[in-house]
């Protein structure tokens, strides 16, 4: 397993998703909702899985930029679960910090 | 030549062949508790492979679960992940089978000279060790790390091979330790990636009341000679409430169980390594050895000799 800090960012967002996961489904208020939830799990799942195969130089500046960017919005994700924040906006930041990690993966 | 001198010269005969001889049987003693306990250690670490695979297809099972509780499509290219793990896993549990093979023939190296099993068992771990795929794109290459230890071990012929094949093992064996550790984390990983799972698929049996609090209960009750009324218990939502926390309690021991058994084994290599260790450190006389240790003792002898006629001179 790689000791990276980029492949131990990936980690901690499938792990922040998948641990809260049940939380937000049963917050969410529509369908649209449970879709987004989805989505972002099964982005998330494939993104850890490509990662463990990856081998990231953190010391990229695009990679550490997007790094930065991604340690950033885990933290904002985590203030607002523990605040129980709106749902949909919480949703928002959980595929935004997804679709960092996918761009993260193609850079590798 | 004398009676007297004539027992004395078959008295250093016998003892400079025991020196010469007797440290060759008990390397040889050595040498086979040396592979029982290679053999055995070896044989652990496959099934502590053989549980991870376990681990992974429960994780593979209970995410499905999860899945179909959420609603969640689950394609074949996300199970397919599990799969692949399982399978290098597969593959490291049949290189650790075939190290304790190894292992074995160096146990009969010690017995007799056993060229051809050496030969069959060393080809099968340098075939395995070759093909063994990475566990993760930035783990050690296993094919790197064992080198060509394995064809060195084909070249061990005979019994007086021992202590070169015990070296070549003791190679073959710090790289699998190398091996090991650097993908330690993968390994606990997988322990808590279960504990996750079982985790998820608890919290959804819980919230859609598919769970019967029996299981847990009846033992200590009927321990007492006591019975439930499960209807009552069931609908009871403290007693369900305490019922899933004892259930993630022990999802949660388990993964400690997990992690803990990746450190044994790491434990069990290291023990391993150092009896090797010590096997390699301890060597027998050389003849040259032998020979000085003889002319040193019949000496000796030879004084005792002089000092006892001296003695009835006098």
């Amino acid at each position: 397993m790689s000791d990276t800090k980029t492949f131990l960012e990936i980690q901690e967002t499938y792990f922040l998703i998948e641990q809260n996961f049940n939380s937000l489904f049963v917050r969410c208020e529509s369908e649209a909702h449970r879709n987004e939830l989805r989505s972002a799990y099964q982005v998330a799942f494939m993104n850890y899985a490509a990662a463990k195969e990856k081998i990231f130089r953190d010391n990229e500046p695009q990679l550490r930029f997007l790094r930065n960017h991604l340690d950033n919005t885990q933290n904002e994700i985590k203030t607002m679960l523990e605040n129980e924040q709106k749902i949909g906006k919480t949703l928002n930041l959980i595929t935004s910090a997804v679709r960092i990690v996918s761009s993260i993966i193609a850079l590798a | 030549m004398n009676v007297n001198r004539k027992i004395h010269t078959l008295f250093v005969a016998l003892i400079a062949l025991s020196i010469l001889l007797f440290p060759g049987c008990d390397r040889r003693e050595e040498g086979s508790a040396l592979a029982t306990e290679g053999a055995a250690t070896l044989e652990k670490i496959a099934e502590f492979y053989d549980m991870l695979i376990i681990s992974t297809e429960e994780s593979r099972d209970a995410e499905s679960i999860f899945r179909a509780f959420t609603r969640m499509p689950f394609p074949p290219e996300q199970q397919a992940t599990f799969d692949k793990q399982a399978s290098n896993l597969r593959k490291r549990a049949q290189l650790a089978r075939s190290f304790s093979d190894t292992f074995k023939t160096l146990g009969k190296l010690a017995e007799y000279n056993a060229s051809a099993e050496v030969k069959e068992s060393t080809t099968k771990l340098a075939k395995e060790i070759q093909t063994l795929p990475k566990m993760s794109a930035d783990s050690i290459d296993p094919s790197k790390i064992f080198g060509m230890i394995a064809g060195d071990l084909m070249a061990l012929k005979q019994s007086k091979d021992l202590r070169r094949g015990a070296v070549l093992i003791r190679d073959a064996l710090s790289k699998y330790q190398l091996l090991f550790d650097n993908e330690i984390e993968v390994y606990k990983g997988i322990a808590v990636d279960r504990y996750k799972k079982f985790n998820n698929v608890a919290y959804w049996l819980f919230h859609k009341n598919l769970v019967q609090s029996s299981g847990l209960l009846n033992p200590s009750v009927s321990a007492l000679g006591l019975s439930i009324d499960m209807k009552k218990a069931d609908a009871d939502p403290d007693l369900m409430r305490a019922v899933e926390s004892i259930a993630r309690g022990r999802a949660e021991k388990m993964m400690a169980v997990g992690q803990m058994a990746a450190h044994t084994a790491q434990r069990d290599l290291s023990k391993l390594a150092a009896t090797v260790d010590r096997f390699i450190a301890k060597r027998p006389f050389t003849l040259s050895e032998g020979i000085q240790l003889t002319a040193e003792l019949q000496k000796y002898l030879e004084e005792i000799e002089s000092l006892r006629k001296a003695k009835k001179e006098e």
